[in-house]
């Protein structure tokens, strides 16, 4: 469980030197068996061709009752004499007592098989088995490899050569081999954890790099994302080419949301014309009647009436400020720039909608409750505001109403919209935020989804609910601490 | 080098002491051709010196110095001939197939009719030596001979009077007949051996020469370290150096003068301390008396036991 949340820089690695370990410790205890089962047989071969040697020469000894030939014989070089000797020898005659052997401490002349099979030689009880066979024997015990040769000359029994071998001399060397073989492999280990460890750092630099990029997908513009990395053709190459499609793929996705939120808002512009008309024509005539004032009060230079002069001329200027002021909200719209998001911008998204509104009668309760400007860009919040506004026109009967809340709290800008139109089916709120998806017939069906993406690319959060008669639109946008260029 | 040499010989002496001695002797009467200006030298016949084969397997080196020593003064090459045990120099010797030879007391007596005595080696200053009953260490009852009933005892040669002829006749002056007395009793043909066979437990106990036994220890040998003396006999006549009676006066006086000599000059006295011998000594056969007397006791009591 450990290693699964562990990182590749460090698993690989790991498992490179946990795999090489246990390969090695394998072929180890394989190899060292191996070695073992070898040796043992080798010590039984060794035995017999050791007595076999000795055979003739020992007939002679106890045929001539030479026990000091016999002891040499056995003993070997002088030196071993006062060490114990690794394999026992001893050579017995035909009434089973010691003639000779090369540790007499402990198989002393003159004394029987039964004697000395007894504490720590009550092996040697197995010997007597194999002892009356006169032929080569041999038998395995725990400890110990008894051997029994018959010794013999021109057909004449004199007795019997016992060979006994430890298997702690095997073990040893068993023991002595495996650890050799393990010091081996531990350095050979020791010095492949450094190359693991470049090739763990190898395998998962690019795979570092790539979850780096990975992770800047949706918080930085996809401009922004780039992965310096060059990509081998292995998998991981593969996988990083993949991903830079996918971003480049994302990012003309990007752009084409980008185009259709730039449509929308000229659509919205298209949309508002009619009223923003209105709003135009409404002043024009008043300008015109107050024209026409003028020129009754005022047809040559020497102006009788004066003051209605000066009053028309007044209402000539109201008029022209009135369309100044309806197309300035318009053009805003029209000629997105980013900039900080004002109260008078606010107040325009009214000046647009507002004429939409007495079309239909529709009360328009609005709400600015923003005094000062706001570290939230103006243009998309704009077009948030427009589009949920003329889609609560739409959805609202003649007569009925809206409502428009704005206002802060904390570091987040909330809008709330509310009409009283038809409550929406589930279907409808199902798909409510996707392209192309309309209940009206003169709809695109992008309104609803621009404002979504729009949203969502501020890093804020739409909701749509229903209270009583009301369906209600909540949008909460985050104020960013980014400074937002005028 | 020096060191060595003494330690590498002294070990050969003490594997047979009888031979050892009469190895010597016969390297003091050598001259060979090998290290002498005269060219006629090789032309002699060589004098023959009987020895045990356990010296020249092992000590060639130093008897090539002895050969030296003696072809320098003689002038006359030196051959050694060895064998692996004291009966074969004494049979040789009797024969005539050599002219001198270093051997036991044992031998001596019982064929001094045939034999010249040349010189004998001084040991702590005198002609004498004994013979050690040596049992392990571990084995605090043995005292004599007579506590070692049906035990496996090691003599070291059958003509070895400190080996052999001391052991059965201490037996038999009590009656004891040796056969009988031990379980088992074995040779090991040389002292050296024999010190080795009770070291390491072959033999609860065995008979060896003083001589042997003390250079051994002087050695510092790990099988004497592994024993301890039980008994020691009173002194006997040291292994001699003997001559056939065929060879000519001359020679032997020539010999004798060399090894009396051996203690006046550097060379001498460095071969004297390698062989832990003080010098050489002519003596008479009269030294050798208990040595024939106890040959005699024993003879007599075989012959009236057969």
């Amino acid at each position: 469980m450990l290693l699964r949340n562990l990182s590749f820089r460090y698993k690989l690695p790991f498992c490179i030197i946990l795999a090489s370990t246990l390969t090695a410790s394998v072929a180890i205890m394989v190899v060292s068996w191996q070695y073992y089962q070898d040796n043992k047989q080798a010590l039984i071969q060794h035995s017999h061709e050791l007595g076999g040697s000795m055979v003739d020469m020992l007939s002679w000894s106890v045929k001539n009752n030479d026990i000091w030939h016999a002891y040499t014989l056995l003993r070997g070089d002088k030196k071993n004499a006062l060490s114990t000797p690794i394999r026992a020898l001893i050579l017995l005659d035909n009434q089973k007592t010691v003639f000779a052997s090369n540790h007499p401490n402990e198989f002393p002349v003159g004394a029987t098989l039964s004697d000395i099979a007894t504490g720590p030689n009550q092996y040697l009880n197995n010997a007597l088995k194999i002892f009356d066979t006169h032929k080569e024997t041999t038998l395995s015990t725990d400890k110990h490899l008894i051997s029994a040769l018959p010794v013999t000359s021109s057909g004449i029994s004199y007795g019997s050569l016992l060979i006994i071998d430890s298997y702690d001399s095997i073990v040893a060397l068993f023991k002595k081999t495996s650890l050799l073989a393990l010091f081996v492999v531990l350095l050979t280990i020791c010095a492949l954890i450094p190359v693991a460890w470049l090739w763990g750092k190898h395998i998962t630099n690019p795979l570092l790099s790539l979850e780096s990029c990975i992770s800047k997908v949706g918080k930085v513009p996809f401009d922004e994302i780039q992965c310096a990395t060059t990509y081998d053709n292995d998998e991981i190459g593969q996988l990083g080419r993949q991903f830079e499609s996918m971003v480049s793929e994302l990012k003309k996705k990007s752009e084409l949301e980008n185009q259709i939120i730039r449509a929308d808002r000229l659509a919205t512009a298209g949309t508002l014309a009619a009223g923003v008309a209105h709003e135009i024509n409404n002043p024009l005539a008043g300008m015109l009647m107050a024209v026409d004032t003028y020129k009754q009060y005022c047809r040559s230079e020497d102006c009788h009436h004066r003051d209605q002069a000066r009053a028309s001329i007044d209402l000539v200027e109201r008029g022209l400020a009135q369309i100044k002021e309806t197309v300035s909200a318009l053009l805003v719209n029209v000629n997105a720039k980013d900039k900080p998001l004002t109260p008078i911008e606010i107040e325009d998204v009214f000046t647009l909608v507002m004429p939409k509104t007495h079309n239909k009668s529709i009360t328009f309760e609005w709400n600015n409750g923003i005094h000062n400007t706001i570290n939230i860009s103006a243009s998309p919040v704009r077009q948030v505001l427009i589009n949920l506004l003329l889609n609560a026109i739409e959805a609202t009967a003649p007569n009925g109403s809206i409502s428009s809340h704005i206002h802060t709290e904390k570091n987040t800008l909330i809008i709330t919209i509310k009409n009283d139109g038809d409550e929406m089916t589930a279907e409808q709120l199902e798909h409510l935020f996707e392209p192309f998806y309309t209940t009206k017939q003169s709809g695109n069906g992008l309104g609803l989804w621009v404002t979504y993406q729009i949203v969502r690319n501020l890093g804020g959060s739409i909701s749509v609910g229903r209270i009583g008669t009301w369906t209600i639109f909540d949008i909460i946008l985050p104020i960013t601490s980014k400074d937002i260029t005028e | 080098m020096f060191k060595y040499l003494w330690g590498e010989v002294l070990k050969g002496v003490l594997r047979n002491k009888c031979a050892n001695t009469l190895l010597l002797f016969i390297c003091l009467f050598s001259i060979t051709p090998l290290f002498a200006s005269d060219p006629t030298l090789t032309q002699k016949k060589p004098i023959r010196i009987g020895i045990t084969s356990v010296i020249l397997d092992q000590k060639q080196q130093f008897l090539e110095t002895w050969k030296a020593y003696f072809e320098a003064r003689l002038n006359q090459p030196v051959e050694f001939v060895q064998r692996d045990s004291y009966g074969k120099i004494t049979s040789h010797l009797l024969k005539g197939e050599l002219d001198f030879g270093w051997i036991c007391g044992y031998p001596y007596v019982q064929h001094q009719s045939l034999l010249n005595l040349v010189a004998t080696p001084l040991f702590k200053g005198k002609p004498l030596y004994q013979s050690y009953l040596i049992v392990a260490k571990t084995d605090t009852e043995t005292h004599s001979i007579n506590d070692l009933k049906n035990t496996v005892f090691a003599y070291s040669d059958p003509d070895s009077n400190s080996g052999y002829l001391y052991a059965q006749y201490s037996l038999r002056k009590n009656d004891i007949n040796p056969e009988s007395f031990f379980s088992q009793t074995f040779f090991t043909w040389q002292h050296e051996n024999t010190v080795e066979a009770v070291a390491v437990g072959l033999a609860k106990a065995g008979q060896i020469d003083s001589y042997i036994w003390e250079s051994m220890k002087q050695q510092n040998n790990p099988f004497i370290k592994k024993t301890r003396i039980a008994h020691k006999s009173e002194p006997f006549g040291f292994p001699p150096l003997v001559a056939t009676k065929t060879i000519s006066p001359q020679l032997q006086k020539s010999i004798q003068h060399i090894l009396l000599s051996m203690r006046n000059n550097a060379q001498g006295r460095r071969l004297l301390e390698q062989l832990n011998i003080d010098g050489f000594k002519i003596t008479n056969k009269e030294l050798y008396d208990d040595i024939l007397k106890m040959h005699l006791f024993i003879e007599k009591q075989k012959h009236a036991a057969s």
